[in-house]
């Protein structure tokens, strides 16, 4: 097998995986800093990429000219999600909050799901899918598709600055005080309140974002949401429970294992790799790669 | 002694009464009884496990699945060996069990939300199974089981009332069970309970493996009734998640909830989908909203809250 072929597979896989592991990363911050976890967390995915082809056919513009919006849109949506259906939904409920929690973030992926299949069928879309033609570009003698650079770059870049905003701002330093212990940062004058209502709109604004490039890439389908929350988590356990690198590495771990399989094995079995690991690891490695805490 | 004695004379007429209803009706209402109880003997299956542990077994439905699968793989023979239709029906159970117990080890692991989340992983991943694997499965299309006269709707019924009916007995012998008291400890507290004592990992494996089984004879039931299995049939998100919401819906931990909520759920579905063309999947997370936001502890519980203090076991603490 040609080096240009592992090079394709590679550079598929790297940007599947990194995309993954932005989702993931929002996953985690979003159940360390509320303690809940969101179901619906994949469906945020798709709600980007569905945005972003909407707003490009009705607007004309180019989906890259879309993208810097779908950020504070989604951070806005995840704030609400957290403001409405978290607040007045889950935590009214002084019991059986997990069960409430799983319940109510499902059923908002499913209304999500279904609403959004049927408004894509109204528009005759069978799959969500951004096409952009440009000329490919030719470093080296690899021919790379000029959309998937595109996405890496952007991809490298939205990795960049979520660890500069977790690592070296104040928010990112009451994040992960919040994360690591809620009581104790709230007595040092943490608003643990407001950290969660953040948690909720970055973790979602990278789902957004994510969507978007996502669809640039592959197609996805409204149903695929809580199989992207299911990746996530895998991705998650695989790189260790709230570790923000694990959910990175983890995700590069599984995107080239997709990229891999869908090559040699063929597309249609690379859907299953993901829980195949999950399980994998839970029996090899609980903790995962980088898990200390449980 | 005496009260005992009552409700079984009570639950007996019950089930004979049941039992006579396809004698003087429509075809239509057989078919509704045999869902009703297929999804009643799941949610008991169900809350065998979930209920008593107090875990969100978001994977249930991949254990009904796998029995509705080998049931026709072993009896037409897709393996290379065809097996007696009642022995491949008595496989069935056995083969979703031994999933469940080989399953346990990876998945008891987390507890939780975590748990819930990978635990649901199992049903794309046999969904995705049942696709690829064509030459076994019948892929997207499935597997057409020949209906004789002993196939079909109304032996599914009897064998769903009959299979309901063992759920039962299983559901009432854990809960008395000395493992029914340390499932209770574990929902309490699980690590206290493992301080305590208590295999938690064990008993857990024991419970997760029994429901694991009973799903397998709903699951091999259903295609038996139906006379097909597809993975859009068996593996769809309403079936898969429709114990977890029922249990939650009727009262978790309950056999009247679980019998309750199954019953409540399957009628107000039937009644729903009769009257919507579409949105089917919508109207069924309003449904599961409406239970989130109402009946959290179940239905089973509303009136008795005051008597029955619900456990704080639903806080999250992993």
């Amino acid at each position: 097998m040609s080096l240009e072929t592992h090079f394709t597979i590679i550079l598929g896989g790297v940007l599947l995986g990194g995309l993954y592991g932005l989702v993931a990363l929002g996953l985690t911050m979003v159940f360390g800093v509320s303690r809940i976890l969101n179901v619906a967390h994949g469906d945020f995915v798709i709600l980007g990429s569905i945005f972003a082809l909407v707003a490009s056919i009705f607007s004309g513009l180019s989906p890259f000219l879309i993208l810097p919006v779908v950020p504070p849109v989604f951070f806005a949506l995840g704030v609400l999600f957290e403001r409405t259906m978290v607040r007045k939904v889950i935590m009214r409920n002084t019991q059986n909050i997990l069960a409430v929690a799983i319940l109510a973030t499902l059923s908002f992926s499913m209304i999500v799901e279904d609403l959004s299949f049927y408004g894509l069928g109204q528009a005759s879309l069978n799959y969500v899918n951004i096409q952009i033609f440009l000329q490919p570009i030719n470093i080296m003698g690899f021919i790379i598709p000029t959309t998937r650079f595109i996405s890496l770059i952007a991809m490298i870049a939205l990795a960049l600055a979520s660890r500069f905003i977790i690592q070296s701002t104040g928010f990112g330093r009451r994040l992960r005080a919040t994360m690591q212990d809620r009581e104790l940062a709230e007595i040092v004058g943490v608003n643990v309140s407001r950290m969660s209502s953040l948690s909720f709109g970055f973790g979602a604004a990278l789902a957004g974002i994510s969507g978007v490039f996502l669809a640039m890439i592959t197609s996805l389908t409204p149903f695929q949401g809580l199989q992207f929350t299911v990746t996530a988590l895998t991705i998650v356990i695989l790189g260790g429970l709230g570790s923000f690198v694990g959910a990175i590495v983890g995700g590069l771990v599984i995107g080239l294992a997709e990229a891999y399989t869908a090559f040699f094995v063929g597309t249609n079995w690379a859907r299953i790799v993901a829980v195949i690991v999950m399980i994998v690891v839970l029996v090899v490695r609980p903790s995962g790669i980088f898990g200390g805490r449980r | 002694m005496r009260k005992q004695l009552i409700l079984l004379v009570a639950v007996s007429s019950a089930v004979a009464v049941i039992a006579s209803i396809p004698f003087y009706s429509s075809p239509y209402i057989i078919t509704l009884l045999f869902f009703l109880f297929t999804f009643i003997g799941l949610a008991i299956s169900y809350d065998i496990f979930g209920g008593f542990t107090g875990y969100y077994n978001l994977g249930f439905g991949a254990f009904f699945a796998l029995g509705a699968y080998t049931f026709p793989i072993l009896s037409i023979g897709k393996l290379g060996l065809t097996v007696h239709p009642i022995l491949a029906f008595l496989a069935a159970p056995l083969v979703s069990g031994l999933a469940a117990f080989l399953l346990s080890y990876p998945l008891l692991r987390l507890r939780g939300a975590y748990f819930a989340v990978a635990s649901f992983g199992l049903i794309p991943l046999l969904y995705n199974l049942a696709r690829n694997l064509s030459t076994i499965t019948g892929g997207a299309s499935g597997i057409q089981i020949v209906v004789t006269e002993f196939f079909g709707i109304l032996p599914g019924f009897y064998i769903a009332l009959a299979a309901s009916i063992l759920a039962a007995t299983v559901h009432i012998l854990v809960r008395r069970s000395k493992i029914g008291l340390a499932l209770k400890s574990i929902r309490e507290d699980e690590d206290v309970a493992s301080e305590y004592g208590v295999n938690s990992f064990s008993v857990k494996r024991t419970v997760y493996t029994l429901s694991g089984i009973l799903a397998g004879l709903f699951g091999a039931n259903f295609g038996f009734g139906l006379g097909v299995v597809s993975p859009d049939g068996v593996l769809n998100l309403e079936i898969a998640l429709a114990p977890l919401i029922m249990t939650i819906f009727g009262g978790p931990g309950t056999l009247l909830g679980s019998v309750l909520g199954a019953a409540l759920i399957t009628l107000i579905q039937e009644f729903l989908w009769l009257n919507m063309p579409f949105f089917h999947l919508a109207i069924y997370g309003l449904i599961i909203l409406l239970v989130a936001i109402f009946a959290p502890q179940g239905v089973i519980n509303i009136r008795l809250k005051s008597v029955n203090t619900p456990s704080k076991s639903g806080r999250l603490n992993t």
